[in-house]
């Protein structure tokens, strides 16, 4: 029985006030085409803001990502950022992949001003500058431009680090709207430290909303948003982890990343039924079950005649997908539902011998005519 | 119970409902001087308008100073207090001290008047941390070895106070410079509630505490 004493209510109604409080507010924030990125120059040498901060402020933790090479230390970053945010990885891999085309090294150039926040630190004898300006990088010509005096003054981490500060603000800035670099500048500092493998997935969601602002992100191609909320004095999130950094339970979207246009890489694609879910409408529920696969369950309108093989089904309600992710592959391995079949109606739709089929043993005698999914021929 | 968890719930989540993560609050000033002692601002500001006197803290041991502190508060506040307890915790654990480094002074820092023969220089700060455990409070250790133990407690109530003021959304830090000198003082009334009270809503900005 609920107690409403006057102790009790004041409790859950601060609960609900500082959880208004953590949502992001930047409605109004201002627009910007370019973001700074800067270096911390010193007399012997020259450090990324991001790492000379986050360092200073964390004087226990260290650097440790491995390799000598910009490519070496990069492909060793991305790795690390796969398991944490794996479509992005690709896209900020993608986007790596293409950087020479993008970048200008310039000298004896102004870089103009900045609105950026700093942070509260000087460190003594160095001096904080604007090392590069950052643009969309889906627009014509260059769009990433460096001060090379400072540049080659650099080490390869620090040089690495520019690239991720560029890819990371790309989005957070220029995409969100945040006004400056204070969150991804940590992040980015956090990504390369030895802090980075002690964090615990069930952590990442927090990381996600609170200092990157993502509110969706992408694993196994599939589009899931982050959503916090607060239930009983306790945060949570749509998205979950296992242990291993893994994502096991998540709320589906399909809404796109807008901002990482034209690349196709973090579409969801059945192996065995191209395009299937991109035609699904609405797909809620994501989690998985007891022999490792993943269970998709839909409680919404299916929006177009689907194909699964040379089965067409009907736009209808509650369609249950069962998946296998394997090296890199997704598959459906079934489809359970109620499905009308040559006047009778079985319960599963099975990928068996290279083709989809409905199972014969699953026939039922229940009849449901509004859930039932009548099932015709694709071409 | 009830008031032990609210205040668990609260200590944890001042930061969010002060502001986002990350954003360093204006934190502990120290005025350090030619050829005499140095500073806690608050303390010096009190004394340089000639508001207050600290002449009581002479003599005294740390728990004294502690005592005094919690006591004089608790009279009138005592959920402030066992919140004051709380925070200090996490300064003893969420502290570092940098080397090597000055803090930037703050904006409010600028109406801010001194003898020519000293410094002003900001001593701590504070950020709301990216994700629990990290780091809250940031202490420039070249200037808090400078400090005298009076002053070194000082900032750290200072941080403390401060903290909860951010949580309760206040801008600078000038009001609880106000109140924790007021409260350390050879001035402070132990009998005039409502005076008291005046000086604990400069930390609390009159909130539900």
């Amino acid at each position: 029985m609920v107690d409403f004493s006057k102790g009790n209510i004041m409790f859950f109604f601060s609960i609900v006030l500082s959880s208004i409080f953590v949502l992001p507010l930047n409605s109004y924030a201002i627009e910007q085409d370019v973001f700074t990125i800067f270096a911390v120059n010193c007399e012997d040498k020259v450090e990324l803001l991001d790492y000379k901060e986050f360092y200073s402020m964390n004087p226990s933790f260290n650097y440790d990502i491995e390799g000598k090479t910009t490519e070496e230390l990069m492909n060793k970053t991305f790795l690390r950022l796969d398991s944490f945010a794996q479509g992005r990885s690709i896209v900020f891999q993608h986007w790596f992949d293409n950087i020479s085309k993008k970048v200008k090294f310039v000298r004896n150039v102004n870089l103009g001003q900045h609105t950026d926040n700093l942070g509260f630190i000087e460190w003594k004898g160095c001096q904080v500058e604007q090392l590069a300006k950052g643009m969309d990088i889906n627009n014509e010509g260059k769009t990433l431009i460096i001060n090379r005096d400072l540049w080659e003054r650099m080490d390869s981490r620090s040089q690495v680090g520019v690239y991720l500060n560029y890819f990371l603000n790309l989005e957070y800035i220029l995409y969100r709207l945040n006004e400056d670099s204070v969150n991804t500048r940590y992040f980015n500092g956090l990504l390369s430290s030895s802090q980075f493998k002690k964090i615990e997935p069930r952590v990442y969601p927090n990381i996600y909303e609170n200092i990157l602002d993502f509110n969706k992100i992408s694993f196994y191609g599939m589009f899931f948003e982050i959503r916090g909320y607060a239930s009983s004095g306790e945060r949570g999130y749509s998205v979950e982890f296992d242990s291993q950094g893994k994502l096991v339970r998540g709320k589906l979207t399909f809404d796109d990343f807008h901002f990482f246009n034209n690349i196709d890489l973090i579409k969801l694609k059945f192996t065995n039924a191209p395009g299937f879910l991109g035609e699904m409408g609405s797909l809620e529920e994501f989690r998985p079950d007891l022999n490792g696969d993943f269970l998709l369950k839909s409680y919404r309108t299916i929006k177009e005649h689907l194909c699964l093989g040379t089965l067409k089904l009907e736009p209808k309600k509650y369609l249950n997908l069962k998946l296998n992710f394997k090296e890199g592959k997704t598959k459906i391995i079934n489809a359970s539902g109620l499905f009308r079949y040559q006047d009778k109606v079985y319960r599963k739709i099975v990928f068996k011998d290279k083709k989809f089929k409905v199972l014969e043993s699953s026939q039922t005698e229940i009849r449901n005519e509004y859930r039932e999914i009548k099932i015709g021929i694709c071409e | 119970m009830l008031k032990i968890s609210l205040i668990y719930f609260l200590v944890f989540n001042l930061p969010a409902m002060g502001g986002e993560s990350g954003r360093a609050g204006n934190g502990g000033g120290g005025l350090f001087c030619k050829g005499k002692k140095n500073y806690l601002l608050d303390y010096y500001e009190a004394e340089f308008n000639e508001i207050h006197t600290f002449n009581n803290l002479i003599g005294t041991t740390p728990d004294q100073r502690l005592n005094l502190l919690h006591s004089r508060i608790s009279k009138y506040n005592p959920f402030l207090t066992m919140m004051i307890k709380h925070v200090r915790e996490l300064f003893r654990t969420q502290s570092i001290y940098i080397k090597d480094v000055n803090f930037k002074i703050p904006e409010d820092y600028r109406t801010i008047f001194y003898e020519r023969t000293c410094e002003l220089k900001v001593v701590a700060v504070q950020i709301s941390p990216f994700f629990e455990g990290g780091n809250i409070f940031f202490i420039n250790q070249d200037l808090w070895e400078q400090l005298d133990v009076i002053a070194q407690e000082g900032l750290i109530n200072h941080e403390i106070l401060y903290y909860i003021a951010l949580g309760a959304g206040a801008e600078n830090s000038r009001s609880v410079r106000q109140a924790l000198a007021y409260i350390m003082s050879d001035q402070f009334r132990d009998n005039e509630e409502e005076f008291i009270t005046k000086f604990l809503n400069k930390v609390t900005n009159g909130g539900f505490f």
